[in-house]
């Protein structure tokens, strides 16, 4: 029971702190500093991080104010494929319970449900109170090692919610370099699609929000809604302990900018932290 | 309110975390300052061998200790396995090779590989070879299997690096003081050719020219006939083009 409470102290911990949400989507496989899948381990052992970081980042999307708050992250995987990842910056999967289904070295696919908290920051910076619910989804994840070096990685999620909810996918190419002994850079490149469900849900501005907040009506368009890029610099200094810093940053597209919500399509954001692992 | 006490409590979290990452540190003095990698990173790369379900039936798959500086040499240096709990010395072979030990125990507590040289001198890799034969007899159409064996391995590890790579050969490794290597060929007409030894490094990618080699270069497509070695090379690996 003790051993129970410790190992999960953290992420009720994290899930407390991470109500003040912040907005960005920056993927924390990157943090890791290696990309191979984390299947591969010893019956009933499990690998966890928690990793606690001063960030930069955008009040929420789109936002052309900055604000400086302490986010955290977290991750738990079991030997049989399970796994329970907390990223508190992440507006759309922050809290994700998932199962990776295979086992081969480098193809990676499973299945995963969450929350995330939506558009919460915004809405609450406009005074409006409605809709501030959480945003539960179901989806899947496939993640390809084409080098020992370079994987690309796609998620598709189907979120329900406020406004009918709607689908995206978060799609990213990554490639690691060594830098140095135990120093590793990380570079992700990748864009979010969304469907017109999905848009509505993060950028759109129903009649009802329009007499709420007092902005004029929008209705955004499916596709393409950011491209975005992110480079993370991973130092080990033993097993246990390493030192991540990231620059995140993306452009919101003309599907979804002309909302009220967007006074800069340019969003950017910066990490500095430390993981622990164990 | 919760806004207020965040720089409060990311001071408390960043010294406690500072502070433990000085306090983490290792009794053997030896190893203090050496190469290592994380055991459970080592872990994840030994598995896949294990995991492949492709042909393997002539390879091996080790962690390797690696000279890079040309100054040194392999004398002396040790490899081990440490956490808190455990020290585990792991016996290197005369390329540097060490059985890769699966242990649970080493996984939970997230232990350390560490080699007693520092990473100027050294560097990890991991190695597959083709196994030697105590009796020193190889049919050539089993020498160009287990090369092939190796590069579809490899290439399910790394497709970009190695899909367009053909098996050329495989290279015998014997140790450079090593004075009566003897390494020939039997043709169908059972004519002999002796095949030539020079200094040369253990493996593909590996520039320190440590042993003496002898490579066996696969002629056409046909295999007939053995490569014979007079001793036990220290190993055998697979040539890429």
């Amino acid at each position: 029971m003790k051993k129970l409470l410790v190992s999960t102290l953290p992420f009720a911990l994290i899930a407390f702190c991470a109500i003040a949400q912040a907005q960005t989507n920056l993927s924390d496989t990157m943090f890791t500093g290696t990309l191979d899948s984390s299947v591969s381990m010893p019956d009933s052992s499990k690998d966890n991080y928690v990793g606690a970081y001063l960030a930069a980042v955008p009040k929420y999307q789109g936002s052309d104010h900055m604000k400086a708050e302490l986010v955290l992250d977290a991750q738990q995987e079991w030997s049989n494929g399970v796994f329970l990842s907390v990223d508190s910056w992440k507006p759309y999967d922050t809290y994700q319970l998932g199962m990776h289904l295979s086992s081969v070295q480098n193809v990676d696919y499973g299945v995963m449900l969450g929350a995330g908290q939506n558009r919460a920051a915004f809405i609450t910076d406009s005074q409006g109170n409605a809709n501030k619910d959480w945003m539960p989804f179901i989806g899947g994840f496939f993640k390809y090692k084409l080098a020992e070096d370079i994987q690309l990685s796609s998620e598709l999620l189907y979120t329900m919610g406020q406004f009918k909810g709607g689908a995206y996918a978060d799609l990213n190419a990554i490639k690691s370099f060594s830098v140095a002994d135990h120093q590793t850079l990380t570079l992700s490149v990748g864009t979010i699609l969304g469907n017109r469900d999905f848009a509505t849900s993060q950028f759109g501005i129903s009649p009802q929000q329009s007499i709420d907040y007092g902005y004029p009506t929008y209705t955004p368009t499916a596709g393409v809604e950011d491209v975005h890029a992110g480079v993370n610099w991973h130092w080990n200094f033993n097993s246990a302990w390493s030192l991540n810093s990231s620059i995140y940053a993306s452009h919101l597209t003309s599907n979804v900018s002309g909302t009220k919500q967007v006074q800069n399509e340019n969003n950017g954001s910066l990490f500095v932290g430390l993981a622990y692992r164990f | 309110m919760f806004k207020k006490i965040y720089p409060a409590l990311a001071l408390a979290l960043l010294s406690i975390f500072s502070a433990a990452v000085f306090a983490q540190s290792f009794d053997s003095a030896e190893f203090k300052d050496g190469a290592w990698v994380s055991y459970r990173d080592a872990y994840r790369k030994m598995i896949s061998f294990e995991k492949y379900s492709g042909a393997k039936q002539f390879l091996q798959n080790n962690i390797r200790i690696a000279i890079i500086d040309k100054k040194s040499s392999l004398d002396g240096v040790k490899l081990a396995l440490e956490s808190k709990k455990t020290h585990l010395n792991l016996p290197l072979d005369p390329v540097g090779r060490a059985v890769f030990p699966m242990l649970k125990a080493a996984y939970d507590e997230n232990a350390e590989l560490r080699v007693n040289r520092s990473d100027n001198v050294v560097k990890f890799e991991y190695r597959i070879s083709i196994a030697t034969r105590p009796d020193g007899i190889y049919d050539m159409a089993d020498l160009r299997n287990a090369c092939n064996q190796a590069l579809h391995y490899l290439r399910y590890q790394d497709f970009l690096k190695y899909s367009l790579k053909q098996c050329v050969g495989v290279k015998f490794v014997y140790a450079k003081d090593q004075n009566d290597v003897s390494l020939k060929m039997t043709n169908t007409e059972h004519v002999l050719t002796t095949l030539a030894v020079a200094d040369g490094s253990a493996f593909e990618n590996d520039e320190f020219n440590a042993f003496k080699v002898a490579t066996f270069k696969f002629a056409g497509s046909v295999d007939k006939g053995q490569v014979v070695s007079n001793d036990v090379p220290l190993t055998i690996s697979a040539l890429f083009d």
